[in-house]
């Protein structure tokens, strides 16, 4: 049987993707377990329970190949069970056997064919697979490709075409020379060179041109491998939360009191009393705040749920560089938004492959700690490895032309180290021999920023360091700052504010480096909201300011008048949508309008260039 | 036998499949959109979802027209998008197979064609929407800003 034989519920299939998800998980806990207490019975008897379970489900769902491997994984457990302790070898293929397995999954999720663990197929006591051997690049790859004809055979036009075609139809050709027009036009190239983003690995995609390029000799070389890319707020499709029944049932109550209300709003309506009016409808919103707040709730997750594969992460990545690592966790009970930790994996996961791999150099702790704070949670990632050289790391931002000596100097200590989020400041082996930090840390910055969150780093040589994740705890309903630019109304995440300011028109300056608000303590720098948005717009006569945060410098966002805080249900933007840099989220006001929700810092990075602001002055 | 909607982008015929529009909306609030590149014109709700208003000519290569009062919606897992285009004509049946015309349509040119009483039509799918959304992202003027 297979699984295009039979046609279960959609639902059916959500069920099996976020059980066996849970399976798998709690494989890698005992695995672990095991490999510490190899006798120990009960984990062994409960791994045996999970790859059972996975089997079962599998088999149910008709994903044969995922079935057949729990299968002989459950024979290998089988045999050791009866003699009571797991080698280590056992161990290891288990793990292997597990990694195959969560790409089977992943494969599934995507609804691609079930991906082939041939070794781990074939039998228990066979090599294991390596999650190495995936063929999709996630995100998508860089390639650069030289085409020529080979030295023997004629070449004809219908060749390139068929070649040009197979590339267009694999993934994007960025560039090609000569372009596709000229050779329709019947003009026979000697040689082909292009750009061209495809998500397949070098071999599989060298193996799919070579199949259409007949007499061509195709070059092609992966000259970046794909962009971290994180990706805010909103839950995949058919993601699920379990809710308890007790949960249910206060909702269903809710949900009475509500039609009771309604009734009593209309017998109010009736009479024409104004009063019984106003108090039927204050109970209505203590009613929809109460469920406001349950339904939230219901989309928390405790952290827990993500932090369990930690401890197999650093002992993998720990064995593979020769340390020896301490992970100790905390906090994990918190509970989070299940959109937000979903996207949180991805920069948490950055963080502790960082400390492993630059900020300990042999053996050494990285701590993990959750801590709630003011409705926000604090996510911590601390090593105590070598630290960062925040005069190391001046010294490159300047090299590299990220700003200039005589800024470097101004920048405050907590600045000067932010200067590793900047977007392509640092490499592995140039941060590696000047700070020991820094590898991929705009990616983290970036996903933590579109969660509505930010981003702090703590380090002093040979102190260790911290990167600290600050996240809203949920994202459906936010405070948000209205405010109207360009003639339209647009949000800002009230976390991402310092302050507002209504400035009197005399307090406004223009300098050489444009205009500026002179206060008391400071002379803000402006900049038009409505120049960064490309918005066609005069420069207000009564502007009002927004104040935030731009790598530690406060800066003021001109616009036209402040419409008010309001907690909105924000709304999450999809492709392409979620692209444009500086977008958050959207929301719909009362009279049907949208308003984007805006991150500054994100909007100012990219807007740099439009406003002059001093970033990468190359 | 299979339809398709039958539009006008620029001078250009286009047919869309039916199975993936989602609908037609008409004289909806087209908003701003900040940070928007090139034919991205604006964004418009559609049953609670945000959605960008996107001119197809432009996406296409082609010299934008007078848009249509009509925005037409592409509905797909990996794809939502409101298409604003010169005239929407109605559903015609693809009678003959679609065929490839490689070469002949700048910068849509894998596309495959059809024939219509109004002329030759060329077939767009969601795959192809995407990647030249793509191509139209990866050279925006921010990019070079960031």
């Amino acid at each position: 049987m297979t699984a295009a034989s039979f046609t279960l519920p959609p639902g059916y299939r959500e069920l099996f993707l976020s059980e066996a998800g849970e399976h798998l998980n709690a494989m890698a806990r005992q695995l672990l377990v095991l490999e510490e207490t190899p006798q120990n019975l009960e984990e062994l008897n409960a791994l045996f329970r999970a790859v059972h379970s996975l089997k079962g489900m599998a088999a149910t769902m008709g994903y044969d190949r995922m079935a057949a491997l729990a299968h002989r994984l459950e024979d290998v457990l089988a045999r050791f069970r009866r003699e009571g302790r797991l080698p280590a070898a056992a161990i290891e293929q288990l793990r292997a056997g597990q990694a195959v397995l969560e790409k089977r999954l992943e494969d599934i999720a995507a609804g691609r064919p079930e991906s082939s663990g041939e070794a781990l197929d074939c039998g228990p006591a066979a090599e294991p697979a390596t999650p190495a051997g995936r063929s999709l690049v996630p995100g998508g790859g860089l390639y650069e490709l030289t085409v020529v004809p080979a030295e023997s055979g004629s070449v004809a036009l219908s060749h390139w075409l068929w070649l040009v075609n197979e590339l267009m139809r694999l993934g994007t050709l960025l560039s090609c020379r000569p372009a596709p027009e000229e050779l329709a036009a019947d003009r026979l190239p000697a040689r082909l060179e292009a750009r061209w983003r495809c998500p397949l690995a070098v071999e599989e995609a060298t193996a799919r041109l070579v199949n259409v390029a007949g007499p061509l000799h195709v070059e092609l070389a992966l000259t970046s491998p794909p962009a971290v890319t994180l990706r805010p707020g909103r839950a995949q499709e058919g993601n699920r939360v379990r809710v308890s029944a007790a949960l249910l049932d206060r909702l269903v109550n809710l949900t009475g009191e509500l039609v009771t209300m309604r009734h009593g709003l209309r017998t109010a309506l009736g009479k024409g009393s104004l009063e019984a009016l106003t108090e039927e409808l204050e109970q209505f919103d203590g009613l929809l705040d109460q469920l406001r707040q349950e339904v939230l709730s219901a989309r928390m997750v405790a952290l827990s749920t993500i932090t369990e594969r930690l401890p197999h992460l650093v002992q993998s990545l720990a064995r593979a560089a020769g340390k020896h690592i301490v992970l100790r966790l905390s906090g994990t009970e918190e509970r989070l938004d299940r959109a937000i930790l979903e996207a949180v994996v991805v920069p948490l996961e950055h963080a502790v492959r960082n400390a492993i791999d630059h900020g300990i150099e042999s053996s050494g702790t990285i701590q993990v700690r959750a801590v709630r704070q003011s409705g926000q949670l604090l996510l911590e990632v601390a090593d105590d490895g070598r630290g960062m050289d925040r005069e190391a790391i001046r010294r490159r931002a300047v090299a590299d032309g990220f700003l200039t000596a005589s800024d470097a100097a101004r920048l405050s200590p907590e600045e000067a180290l932010m200067l590793v989020c900047r977007p392509g400041f640092s490499t592995a082996s140039r941060v590696t021999a000047s700070s020991g930090r820094g590898v991929g840390m705009d990616a983290v910055r970036q996903g933590v920023e579109q969660l509505g969150g930010h981003l702090e780093l703590e380090s002093r040589p040979g102190a260790g360091t911290c990167v600290r994740m600050v996240l809203p705890r949920t994202v459906a309903i936010a405070p948000v700052l209205l405010v109207s630019c360009g003639g339209e109304p647009v949000g800002f995440p009230v976390t991402r504010i310092l302050s507002t300011l209504e400035p009197d028109p005399g307090q406004l300056r223009r300098g050489e480096a444009g205009w500026v608000a002179c206060l008391a303590e400071e002379e803000l720098p402006l900049i038009g909201l409505h120049v960064l948005l490309g918005r066609p717009a005069d420069w207000p006569s009564h502007p009002a300011v927004v104040v935030v945060n731009r790598h530690g410098r406060r800066l003021g966002l001109v616009v036209e008048a402040l419409l008010g805080q309001q907690d909105v249900f924000i709304k999450p933007l999809r492709y392409p949508l979620d692209q444009l840099p500086g977008l958050c989220g959207a929301t719909q006001l009362g009279d049907g309008r949208i308003a984007f929700l805006l991150e500054p810092q994100t909007l100012l990075d990219a807007g740099s260039g439009t406003v002059g602001l001093p970033t990468r002055e190359r | 036998m299979s339809q398709a909607l039958l539009l006008s982008a620029g001078r250009r015929l286009v047919g869309f499949e039916l199975g993936q529009l989602g609908e037609i909306v008409q004289d909806r609030r087209v908003q701003a959109l900040p940070m928007a590149p090139p034919g991205f014109i604006g964004a418009v709700s559609v049953q609670g979802e945000v959605l960008p208003v996107i001119e197809l000519a432009t996406l296409l290569g082609e010299q934008p027209t007078v848009h249509d009062r009509r925005l037409v919606v592409v509905s797909a897992p990996q794809l939502a998008v409101a298409l604003a285009v010169g005239a929407v004509h109605g559903l015609c049946s693809l009678t003959l197979a679609a065929q490839p015309l490689a070469g002949t349509l700048a910068g849509n040119w894998e596309g495959r064609v059809f024939p219509t009483t109004r002329g030759i039509a060329v077939l767009l799918d969601v795959a192809r929407l995407r990647r030249s959304l793509d191509e139209c992202l990866a050279a925006a003027t921010w990019r070079g800003r960031a």
